[in-house]
């Protein structure tokens, strides 16, 4: 084939990727980038939500938000939820998906358990949210009631400070550690089984392998894991605000669920503009830094 | 080949996008056939009308259900879509989204403050006054839900007020053959059930701010001397201090320990759950869900007999007692200019009829509202066996507001927040007090 015609196809491939994209774009433009643009605006006014007039008033919100009831508790419940959340996910997952890719190993069906730890991702947050409310009643919830079985005390899950970011923060995981194991164990199952005999035959024990291929080689679904948690925790409302309703006092009211309270009750929809816009900042830095340090991870075993 | 697959998948995907943005459309274009085929048919068949309703899901939903099909019935033309949403569950978002979609329902639940403010001051509520419905309800409820700018936005599907009941056979057991009926005897009677029962004293809803809100606002009324309104007055005008009045203060530290674990994060129907498994010998709800509450505590208790109401027994020994008090939600009409004459004859139709005593009897009594129509005869009034006798006292009673119908939003939520965290035990009664006077002064704009 001449260079000629080479050119020619390779524009041509362009050509026909470019207008592929033409679809996503606009869908993208649409429902992304409009609402984004709208969503900054309107951080900039008094808008309600309702009626048509809006007034400018500058940073005048950014400036309110730290006199805002509850301010810091609900950044420190936002964070905590996010980091709790994301660690306890990647840790949990991670292991499973270590025993569950064990070949040969025991009896255990390992679809059926990969199945079971899949199907909580299947539901959406609001039945989880109401599922583990009823599970941490105090009075009936299936929690205490196992307590109880086991000679342990009672203990009120949805009302007590510090307990209560623990359980939101377990149900959460719980949802989202059945992705994360698929996406281990795919990560698992491309690992070359060759590199481990070496390693084998070299006189490496079990854990020098896990420490030094293993979770290497495992960086990239690590990093994809790590930030598609993360971004769903921070992005999360349903199911906190299902479970605790923010409750003891303001702890575990995340930052989307003031979103909704100022954009959609309180009747200041540009208040809850920035509020947005905060969130926004926020998660675009957090995966940026976790991009930085875990590609810097990639780069150097990858 | 692969250029030609291009082409095509993408020539499908634009298509398929195009079919999308040419949806809208559509039922502008069924609308014309429709028209185009009514001028065709017979004069005498009339225009099919869809009305929305709109109700938050409470017990009564049957009763609605049953209504609409009523209606239809004896109108084949309009058909009723009836939507219902729990309380909890996003009515006010759902609202705010039909707002901003300019796509209101026809009749819709209203409410003081909140969400109904933001469409009254959108202008999108009708005045009500021109309705003959109007004149079958009391002036009080009418100013209840009269706006600021003299629009009578709602009529009043009935009078709420915060009703005490009592599981006997647990009173009994702990020694009380009678219901308590002041302050003190209320204190010692929780005592005695805490002490010589497994049961606690006293469930409610925290999760249901109004029922959260009857201790502290029926406190308040009992223990500061004032007049009927002054408190409302004192309020709306950012002056009234909670932290004035040590009583308030002590009194809520005095019942806190005496509330069912878990309070705070239960919501109206665990009530009556508790009282059904016999955890608790008492209920501080509404009147509202008499029928379950009562029908709830007769099983624990062993019969109806043994369950008993009163208004909550707040006041001094001697002194009157108070009633906290509402119109229940009532029901208000959209304004839209969109709507056709048939449409809008059809829903003046609808709305007149709801509020036809042997009509909204079905709403009346599937909740053990207390009557707000003038028109109802004492036959179509059943309300349970054990509400009965508060009705008089109720209607008798110095009343005071519920919270809702002056606490604004913002207040709304800084008071429920440290209310929640004091009936769960983790905030002390002066941090409440402290904080509901803080966000008075903060949140000024009450209406």
């Amino acid at each position: 084939m001449n260079r000629k015609k080479l050119v020619g196809l390779e524009r041509t491939h362009t050509r026909t990727c470019r207008i592929m994209l033409i679809p996503a774009f606009i869908l993208c433009f649409a429902f992304v980038i409009i609402p984004l643009i709208d969503v900054v605006r309107y951080s900039f006014t008094d808008w309600d939500g309702i009626q048509p007039q809006m007034a400018f008033v500058g940073f005048e919100n950014y400036r309110n938000l730290p006199q805002m009831e509850g301010f810091k508790d609900m950044l420190v419940a936002t964070f905590t939820f996010a980091i709790g959340m994301t660690v306890i996910t990647i840790l949990v997952s991670f292991i499973t998906a270590l025993a569950l890719d064990k070949k040969g190993r025991g009896r255990m069906p390992r679809n059926l358990v990969r199945a079971l730890w899949f199907i909580p991702s299947l539901l959406s947050g609001t039945v989880v949210g109401i599922l583990w409310h009823i599970m941490y009643n105090y009075h009936n919830g299936v929690v205490n009631t196992v307590l109880k079985t086991v000679g342990l005390k009672s203990v009120n899950w949805l009302e007590t400070y510090v307990v209560t970011n623990i359980a939101i923060i377990v149900a959460a995981a719980w949802v989202q550690i059945g992705m994360c194991i698929i996406i281990f164990m795919a990560g698992l199952q491309g690992i070359s089984a060759d590199i481990y005999e070496a390693a084998t035959i070299d006189g490496a024990t079990d854990r020098q392998q896990l420490w030094s291929i293993t979770v290497p080689m495992m960086a990239p679904s690590i990093t994809i894991n790590v930030i598609t948690t993360t971004i769903g925790a921070f992005k999360a409302y349903e199911l906190p605000y299902f479970i605790s309703k923010g409750m003891p006092g303001y702890t575990t009211l995340l930052l989307t669920g003031r979103i909704s309270f100022y954009a959609f009750k309180a009747g200041k929809y540009g208040y809850g503009s920035a509020l947005a816009v905060i969130l926004v900042l926020i998660i675009a830095l957090f995966s940026l830094l976790e991009l930085l340090i875990l590609r810097k991870r990639e780069d150097i075993y990858g | 080949m692969k250029k030609l697959l291009a082409v095509l998948l993408s020539a499908a995907m634009i298509l398929g996008l195009a079919a999308c943005a040419s949806q809208p459309a559509a039922p502008a274009a069924t609308e014309a056939a429709t028209t185009a085929a009514a001028t065709e048919a017979p004069a005498a068949e009339a225009e099919k009308v869809t009305l929305e309703l709109y109700c938050v899901k409470t017990e009564n939903l049957e009763a609605w259900q049953e209504l609409e099909r009523r209606f239809e019935a004896l109108y084949p033309n309009v058909d009723i879509e009836l939507i219902t949403l729990e309380f909890s569950s996003g009515s006010s978002e759902f609202i705010t989204a039909r707002i901003a979609a300019d796509d209101l329902p026809d009749v819709l639940q209203v409410s003081q403050g909140g969400v109904t403010s933001q469409l009254l001051d959108a202008g999108k509520i009708e005045d009500l006054k021109r309705f003959k419905a109007a004149d079958s309800i009391p002036q009080v409820y009418k100013d209840l839900l009269t706006y600021s700018d003299g629009t009578l936005f709602g009529l009043a599907q009935g009078a709420a007020f915060a009703t005490m009941y009592y599981n006997m056979d647990i009173l009994e057991k702990a020694g009380w053959t009678t219901i308590p009926t002041n302050w003190d005897e209320l204190i010692q009677c929780c005592k005695d059930v805490k002490e010589k029962t497994d049961a606690a004293p006293i469930v409610t809803s925290g999760q249901h701010g109004t029922l959260l809100y009857f201790t502290p606002e029926l406190i308040a009324a009992h223990v500061c001397g004032l007049g009927q309104n002054e408190y409302e007055e004192q309020f709306r005008a950012g002056k009234f201090d909670w932290t004035a009045y040590p009583e308030i203060e002590q009194r809520l530290e005095e019942i806190q320990p005496y509330f069912i674990t878990g309070a705070a994060s239960m919501v109206e129907d665990d009530i009556a759950t508790m009282m059904a498994d016999g955890a608790a010998a008492m209920a501080l709800a509404g009147n509202w869900t008499a029928a379950s509450v009562c029908d709830a505590t007769a099983e624990a208790a062993g019969g109806m007999d043994k369950v008993k109401a009163s208004l909550p027994p707040f006041n001094k020994a001697g002194e009157a007692t108070w009633a906290s008090v509402a119109p229940e939600d009532g029901f208000g009409i959209t304004k839209d200019a969109k709507r056709s004459p048939a449409e809008q004859e059809a829903l003046e139709t609808f709305y007149e009829w709801l509020y036809l005593p042997e009509n909204f009897r079905c709403i009346q009594n599937s909740s053990g509202s207390v009557p707000v129509l003038t028109t109802f005869t004492d036959d179509q009034i059943v309300l349970p066996e054990p509400i009965v006798p508060v009705v008089a006292p109720m209607n008798a009673a110095p009343s005071i507001l519920m919270g809702f119908n002056i606490w604004t939003t913002e207040y709304n939520d800084a008071a429920k927040t440290v209310l929640l965290d004091w009936i769960s035990g983790n905030a002390t009664a002066k941090q409440v007090v402290d904080t509901m006077w803080e966000a008075e002064q903060k949140y000024p704009k009450n209406k």
